[in-house]
């Protein structure tokens, strides 16, 4: 059976997820995918667009954030959703990512909700015993 | 005072009366915290984080008086929604934490000369040319064409101005609105690039969530000459809008969060949490903050300006009618979500203060300078939206307000259920039908914001009307039914 991508958790106000994996790559590609799947039904999602992203900051948390609020930041200004994505490179200051997708298209797409911003309430990347695990709560 | 301690969750907290609950200094807190709410609305309360954040709240370097909750209060992020907190401008901080993503998110009550009989049988078409006319806003389309680099940051500027000199409303809209609509000290300079470019395309959009377009009527008046000075009686059409500053605001809060995160160990600040980042008011952080915030709270200004455009547009179409016909005026506009400078008394000095209201209203009593002349004497208008079924309320600030939570009152009816318990809850069931129980009709494009704002999933927001109005902070006007609600 396949893992699911990511958990919810329960937050009053809120939306938030862990995911986990067994590497940074999948973690990355796992926290991504759900930020997608929580706005668009992924299913409807065609893969006629590839696009790149790469992003850098200080610490393995601030970059789960930057990487998240950069896809949200795209798919709000621009419509991009991404139905897969390959994590080329990631290490505690940078990830390299190429993200295949579409832009939304309310007659194609079903659409489930907005997300506002990434918070920090919470956040964070842990490793334990080979797997990857972080918590996100995204403002709705 | 009573004596009578209650410790149902592991924060101490104890009754000042029948509506209002104290929460002892203990630990690193400079101030009480105080809780505004019924003893059933207690009891929902302490189901959740609220009241540790009310307590984090607590110790913010020169908060003054008490930390403040509302009886709408529930978990956020750093402060909680429905928290209150204000600081000395001196020797306080600013924190994000304590505005939300969602800088001056607030709402507008607008009236109508129209009667409820005289639209029932178009409401259909109405709420379709209002789903059609006023955008979500994910994407690149926007509820008006896009703006000019120059046009944003001139916007930014001079808020809802702007948008009466483009013929979206009239300038008599503006004596209607918190702070006229323009917020001081706003610096187009101070706002990222980022913020900037997520702005552009979405001037007149709605977003999702808890944001919607609301078509209603007047259902009860509890204050008539309050009402009638209002112009509202009866049966009366009316409008709510509820939205705030977008992307701009939202990228905003994350890019100062980013800088107040590094510079409060210069500052040797500490806080209990990442979201309560925060500097003192006086330094360069802040004051680049208080101008970015200000350019984002004038931005949700034009935003909700254009939309009450937008929704008049509708209208007219819809039901074949002139303007003077239609009659559209705004009552009144409030931010929810905003730190403004104001002074209160504080153990019988007046000081100059910070003032954070997150997930809060501004509830100014009569006679008040900052009230706008042609409403002084009433004191300040303040709305307070309910969930999509049932009902909301229009109440006013008085001096009560004033004197124990710097002029401050509830915002909403605030969630009994969290996101994803309403979203479990709504499966298998058929939501569109159960609102049309309540006489309402929806349109709405988020198929999971629908579920999670059905009325189940919020608190009856009569509950919490009747806390603030029977602690005394504020007074309760008249009382709105939707008849249509558009969601993002």
């Amino acid at each position: 059976m396949t893992e699911p991508l990511f958990r919810e958790i329960d937050h009053s106000a809120d939306i938030g997820i862990e995911a986990e994996g067994p590497s940074a790559h999948e973690l990355f590609r796992r926290a991504g995918l759900a930020l997608f799947s929580l706005m668009v039904n992924l299913e409807q999602v065609g893969s006629r667009q590839e696009r790149r992203q790469e992003v850098c900051a200080e610490s393995w948390g601030d970059l789960l954030h930057d990487w998240l609020s950069r896809l949200l930041s795209d798919f709000l200004q621009e419509g991009f959703i991404a139905r897969e994505i390959v994590i080329d490179e990631v290490s505690p200051t940078h990830v390299r990512a190429r993200l295949v997708g579409e832009t939304l298209d309310y007659d194609r797409h079903e659409f489930e909700t907005e997300i506002k911003a990434v918070t920090y309430l919470q956040l964070g990347v842990a490793q334990e015993a080979g797997r990857w695990r972080a918590r996100v709560i995204f403002d709705v | 005072m009573s004596c009578v301690n209650v410790h149902m969750t592991d924060i101490p907290i104890r009754r000042i009366n029948d509506h209002v609950w104290e929460i002892p200094r203990h630990g690193g807190m400079r101030v009480p915290g105080r809780v505004y709410a019924s003893s059933d609305l207690l009891a929902d309360i302490q189901h959740d984080a609220a009241l540790q954040q009310v307590v984090n709240v607590a110790h913010l370097p020169g908060i003054v008086g008490y930390s403040l909750a509302m009886p709408d209060i529930h978990w956020g992020y750093g402060f909680p929604i429905g928290g209150v907190a204000a600081m000395d401008a001196d020797e306080g901080v600013i924190t994000p934490g304590g505005i939300g993503f969602d800088i001056n998110c607030g709402c507008r009550l607008i009236g109508t000369k129209l009667q409820a009989s005289e639209i029932q049988n178009k409401l259909h078409t109405l709420a379709d040319t209002l789903f059609a006319t006023i955008p979500c806003g994910v994407g690149a389309k926007g509820g008006i064409p896009m703006l000019s680099r120059a046009d944003e940051k001139k916007l930014t500027l001079q808020g809802a101005r702007w948008a009466v000199e483009r013929d979206f409303g009239r300038a008599s809209d503006l004596d209607h609105t918190e702070e006229q609509g323009c917020l001081a000290g706003a610096d187009p300079a101070a706002l990222s690039e980022e913020a900037l470019n997520r702005g552009l395309s979405q001037i007149g959009t709605l977003g999702s969530g808890n944001h919607f377009l609301e078509v209603g009527r007047v259902q009860e008046v509890y204050v008539p000459d309050v009402a009638q000075a209002l112009g509202l009686a009866v049966g009366q059409v009316t409008i709510i809008i509820h939205s705030g500053s977008r992307g701009l605001g939202h990228q905003t809060c994350d890019d100062a969060l980013k800088v107040m995160g590094k510079a409060m160990q210069k500052y040797h600040i500490s806080v209990p949490d990442q979201q309560l980042a925060c500097v003192p008011i006086v330094s360069a952080e802040g004051q680049h903050y208080l101008a970015a915030m200000a350019c984002a709270a004038n931005y949700a200004w034009v935003n909700r300006q254009v939309m009450m455009h937008l929704a008049e547009q509708a209208f007219l179409t819809t039901l074949d009618i002139s303007p003077y016909d239609l009659g559209l005026r705004l009552i009144y506009d409030v931010c929810h979500n905003i730190a403004k400078p104001e002074t209160h008394a504080v153990d019988g000095v007046r000081r100059k203060v910070w003032v954070h209201r997150k997930g809060a209203t501004r509830a100014f009593g009569p006679g008040h300078p900052a009230i706008p002349a042609v409403l002084r004497s009433l004191g300040q208008p303040v709305l307070i939206p309910g969930d999509m079924g049932r009902y909301s309320f229009l109440l006013i600030g008085t001096d009560q307000a004033m004197s124990e939570t710097f002029g401050s009152t509830c915002h909403g009816a605030g969630r009994l259920m969290s996101r994803m318990q309403a979203t479990k809850v709504a499966r298998g069931r058929n939501l569109a039908k159960e609102l049309a129980e309540y006489g309402v009709i929806a349109r709405y494009r988020g198929k999971r914001t629908f579920a999670e704002e059905m009325p189940y999933a919020y608190k009856d927001v009569a509950n919490v009307v009747d806390v603030v109005e029977r602690a005394g902070i504020s007074k309760k006007v008249l009382k709105l039914k939707p008849m249509a609600v558009i969601k993002g």
